[in-house]
């Protein structure tokens, strides 16, 4: 493995690190946060682990982008197909349309369909998640060289083979950075989920703003913010690695 | 060997090829000529195809297209486009092997496939096999192109324009290059252009197009000596006919040769192999009437009289 190999990896591993670190160590640093809160019965957390509202954050969250994954990629391809093209101009409106809506618009429109609880909250953060990926995945299939899939045809491609050899690889990096813009977002849209009982990071956050201990509030932001600066340093690890658009438009 | 009998294709309302007939034979460089527009494209992807003929029948070696599977097709014929379309995310030698791995060779024959191809057409494997689309110049991309068209060792060539991008000078290297590997491998190939002097160098066979129809179709030779329209005599220059018809001929045909060994010849010479328009652009230049040919070593062999060029016949 070369030097340059590594570097790639300096930042999401410094991330990682502090992540763990605040995930472990918060506790210890009680005489710190009692000078936020000098007047607070308790200035550390406890109704729950740090580290167990971090694996539920995350498994929240990566539920959410698969499925948002597989939705607006899968619903990319199929209008982006000629039997499907129809369907197109309606897709393209949602993807830039949708976003517009605010999260907790969605999550409040979730809460009578679906009650309160973990349901919903993955609801709202699949809806809202899938429309950059949506978005990046139209422009990154519609973005390819006509030529390329021409000559993908001439040559005696299939059309799943041209799908599978020529237009995911070359749409890949947008669609990777849709999902990085989808995954960025809800890490912090999740936390909204604690205000109708899905326990996550947002929970310390919640509670200190309800009782008015701002130590709270600062522990749970500390984390999220961690969390996310490590989940996008570990994606643009990724897209460094995948055809850059110069190599899409030179084609 | 391509037989195209009584073959239409309309876009809705509009014809774009119109009840055309046209066989290609085996081993044959067939060029296909016409204005923009005038459907030449469209003949040509309806043979692999990528376009379904509305009327009429295709045949490849007596048996109908439409029996086939069109991917098992398109996999014995290779084709080459102007916009090249070389995969970016792919090596060039990964862009040659497409069509022997869609055919499931073996890996050491595409990889032996691979380096014969980059060798051919001139392309040291060393330097080229390895790089990316976007690291070539236009000229060398339309190589990699040809190489990949090639690469499943097909009967049949399309190319549509293939070197219509390119400056003049790489045009007409690689239009060179393409009559070499044609008399090496005998392909039977349709090519498509919309330039005649690209027609009248490459072909056995020009097809002349206008309006979706076939107007003429003949050798060079006899397309420039007999027109059959004004379009067509149009399309081969008017008044330059004659510069083209002697583009088409070799100084070798033409010269008087010396009966005693020659000597090294300094100064303004011709070579045995160009054309008598170059022999006539350089006595115009030079404002003589006679000039020495010479061989690949710069001996003389023979001497060019300007009456030999206006007779036609060797003094
Ligand atoms: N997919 C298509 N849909 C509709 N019309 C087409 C299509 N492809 C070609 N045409 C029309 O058919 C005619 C012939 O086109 P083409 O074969 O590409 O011409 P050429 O290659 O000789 O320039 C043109 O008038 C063109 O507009
Ligand atoms: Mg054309």
């Amino acid at each position: 493995m070369t030097a340059s190999h590594w570097q790639g990896w300096r930042w999401p591993l410094l991330w990682l690190g502090l992540l763990l670190a605040a995930t472990f160590g918060l506790p210890q640093l009680e005489a710190g946060f009692r000078a936020i809160e000098p007047g607070a019965r308790a200035v550390i957390y406890s109704q729950a682990s740090f580290s167990g509202l971090l694996v539920k954050h995350l498994l929240l969250v990566a539920a959410a982008a698969c499925a948002a994954v597989a939705l607006g990629v899968g619903t990319a391809i199929m209008v982006s197909r000629p039997w499907g093209r129809d369907f197109l101009p309606l897709a393209s409106q949602v993807a830039s349309i949708g976003q517009t809506f605010p999260p907790v618009a969605v999550l409040a429109l979730a809460v009578p369909a679906l009650g309160f609880g973990v349901l919903p909250t993955l609801f709202a953060l699949v809806l809202y998640g899938v429309l950059p990926i949506l978005r990046n995945s139209l422009a990154g299939l519609h973005g390819i060289a006509p030529a390329v899939l021409e000559a993908a045809r001439g040559m005696g491609m299939s059309p799943w083979q041209v799908l599978w050899q020529v237009e995911l690889p070359l749409a890949s990096a947008v669609i990777v950075a849709g999902s990085r813009t989808s995954v960025t977002i809800n890490i912090a849209t999740a936390a909204i989920g604690s205000t109708i009982g899905a326990s996550t990071l947002g929970d310390p956050i919640i509670s200190g703003l309800v009782n008015g201990n701002s130590a709270y509030v600062v522990q749970g932001a500390l984390l999220i913010g961690l969390l996310a600066l490590t989940v996008d340093s570990l994606f643009e690890r990724v897209q460094n690695r995948l055809p850059g658009p110069a190599a899409v438009a030179l084609g | 060997m391509i037989e195209l009998l009584n073959v239409s294709k309309s876009f809705g309302p509009s014809v774009a090829v119109d009840d055309i007939s046209l066989t290609v034979k085996a081993a044959e460089l067939c060029v296909l000529v016409g204005t923009s527009g005038c459907g030449k494209s469209t003949t040509l992807r309806m043979i692999n195809r990528l376009i379904a003929h509305t009327a009429g029948q295709i045949r490849i070696d007596g048996q109908a297209i439409d029996q086939l599977d069109p991917h098992t097709l398109r996999r014995r014929i290779g084709y080459a486009i102007q916009s090249i379309g070389l995969f970016p995310h792919w090596t060039v030698a990964r862009n040659i092997a497409v069509v022997p791995r869609l055919l499931g060779w073996p890996a050491p024959r595409i990889a032996q496939r691979v380096d014969e191809l980059l060798h051919l057409l001139d392309l040291p494997a060393a330097e080229f096999a390895g790089k990316y689309p976007n690291q070539l110049s236009g000229g060398q991309a339309q190589r990699v192109g040809v190489a990949r068209a090639l690469a499943g060792d097909p009967e049949i060539l399309l190319m549509d324009e293939p070197f219509g991008a390119l400056d003049p000078i790489t045009r007409d290297s690689l239009q060179n290059e393409l009559l070499r590997i044609q008399a090496q491998l005998r392909k039977t190939i349709v090519f498509v252009t919309h330039d005649m002097d690209e027609a009248l160098k490459l072909a056995n066979r020009i097809v002349v197009m206008e309006k979706g129809r076939i107007v003429q179709q003949d050798t060079p030779q006899a397309l420039l000596a007999r027109p059959a329209t004004a379009f067509v005599e149009n399309l081969l220059g008017g008044q330059e006919r004659g510069l083209k018809q002697a583009g088409l001929q070799r100084v070798a045909a033409l010269m008087q040769p010396l009966n005693a060994p020659g000597l090294r010849v300094v100064g303004p010479a011709l070579k045995t192999a160009d054309s008598l328009r170059q022999a006539l652009s350089l006595m115009l230049w030079q404002r003589c009437t006679s000039l020495p040919v010479v061989d690949e070593q710069g001996v003389q062999v023979g001497v060019l009289h300007v009456d030999s060029l206006l007779r036609g016949a060797p003094q």
